[in-house]
């Protein structure tokens, strides 16, 4: 087992570069901590609790813009907690070296992700201007303010959207990644959400996510209290820092800083499991 | 639902922080209590949005709730 205080630091350096490039700490966390020696089947419970922390100081920010939309969020929770506890149970069973591979295409998935997001897809409508933003009461739509005018939108192509968030939820059950990499291209390529509320509610979404599979984790005792202490601790530091830091950076720059971050530890991974 | 988010981070915090600088016991048992705030604060928000929705009539979003915390409480009933 690591030094506990290492993760303090490494803790915080992933939450920071995952921040910036939005693909939340745990996804650059975990497979650091494997390429280092840790074994998958204890790293995966240090990513959940990393993800579940900053998920819950996002949040924070998050509900103050009302961008996170917690109807669409809990709809692709459903099948995303379903593959969580799927992929934790059976994570036990499977060899190190496969959970490994998950975790290494994971991080592939994730890079591929990160370079090939796009910016802004929802135009502004002038009819919405006085609306508030938030979601709409029982539908799957609802508006955001963007340059000063409200943008209006309803999540599309619910079946595709609630199948990757399956996949999403088993890898992140599995590997101890939050998952975002997959959720948010989701919800805002193929459900043609806007992205900034498809990062919001992903942000949302993970934290149950993170929840159901420690909770897993938990019965199967593979929690370490002082070490997830110690992630937290530095996740939060580096997730605090990461968004300011995040708001002055060119977002091209950040996306190509994490995108290749995450394909080298990838390459990494993948190499170690040959 | 901020306030309680919070308050909820700083306990967060201090928990954290006294899991790695006290005694083995105490700092066990307070990382422990880390992780079940952790696991337990996002349920919550589920459970109130849960209430909510059904209290306004928005049923088929409460009982999309209703069965994430159902899923929750299966893994927690197969895993221990």
């Amino acid at each position: 087992m690591m030094d506990t205080y290492y993760l303090i630091p490494l803790g915080a350096l992933t939450a920071f570069i995952g921040v910036i490039g939005g693909v939340g700490g745990a996804t650059l966390l975990v497979p650091t901590l494997v390429a280092f020696g840790l074994s998958p089947l204890e790293a995966a419970p240090l990513g959940l609790i990393s993800v579940a922390g900053t998920s819950l100081a996002a949040s924070l920010r998050q509900l103050d813009d009302g961008l996170v939309h917690h109807r669409l969020g809990l709809t692709i929770e459903a099948p995303a907690a379903i593959g969580a506890v799927f992929g934790a149970l059976i994570s036990t069973s499977l060899p190190a070296v496969w959970l490994a591979r998950v975790l290494g295409f994971g991080a592939l998935a994730g890079a591929i992700a990160t370079l090939a997001r796009r910016g802004v897809r929802n135009p502004p409508k002038s009819t919405f201007v006085d609306d508030s933003p938030g979601e709409w009461p029982g539908t799957l739509g609802g508006t955001y303010h963007h340059g000063g005018q409200s943008v209006p939108y309803l999540a599309k192509r619910l079946p595709a959207g609630l199948t990757v968030s399956l996949i999403a939820g088993t890898i992140s059950g599995m590997a101890g990644v939050g998952g975002g990499f997959l959720k948010t291209p989701a919800m805002s390529e193929v459900m043609k959400v806007p992205v900034k509320v498809a990062a919001a509610t992903s942000t949302f979404t993970m934290g149950i996510t993170a929840a159901t599979g420690l909770i897993v984790f938990s019965g199967q005792g593979r929690l370490a209290p002082v070490s997830g202490a110690a992630v937290v601790l530095g996740a939060l530091g580096g997730a605090l820092i990461g968004a300011r830091v995040q708001s002055r950076l060119p977002a091209s720059r950040a996306k190509t800083i994490t995108g290749g971050l995450l394909a080298l530890i990838a390459v990494v991974v993948l190499v170690q499991t040959t | 639902m901020a306030e309680f988010l919070s308050a909820e981070l700083i306990a967060v915090v201090v928990l954290a922080g006294v899991a790695l600088v006290a005694q083995e016991r105490i700092g066990r048992a307070a990382g422990v209590g880390m992780i079940v705030l952790l696991i337990a604060i996002p349920l919550v928000r589920v459970l109130w949005l849960v209430v909510r929705w059904w209290s306004r009539g928005d049923r088929r979003f409460a009982l999309v709730g209703g069965f994430v915390l159902f899923v929750v409480a299966v893994g927690f009933f197969l895993s221990h």
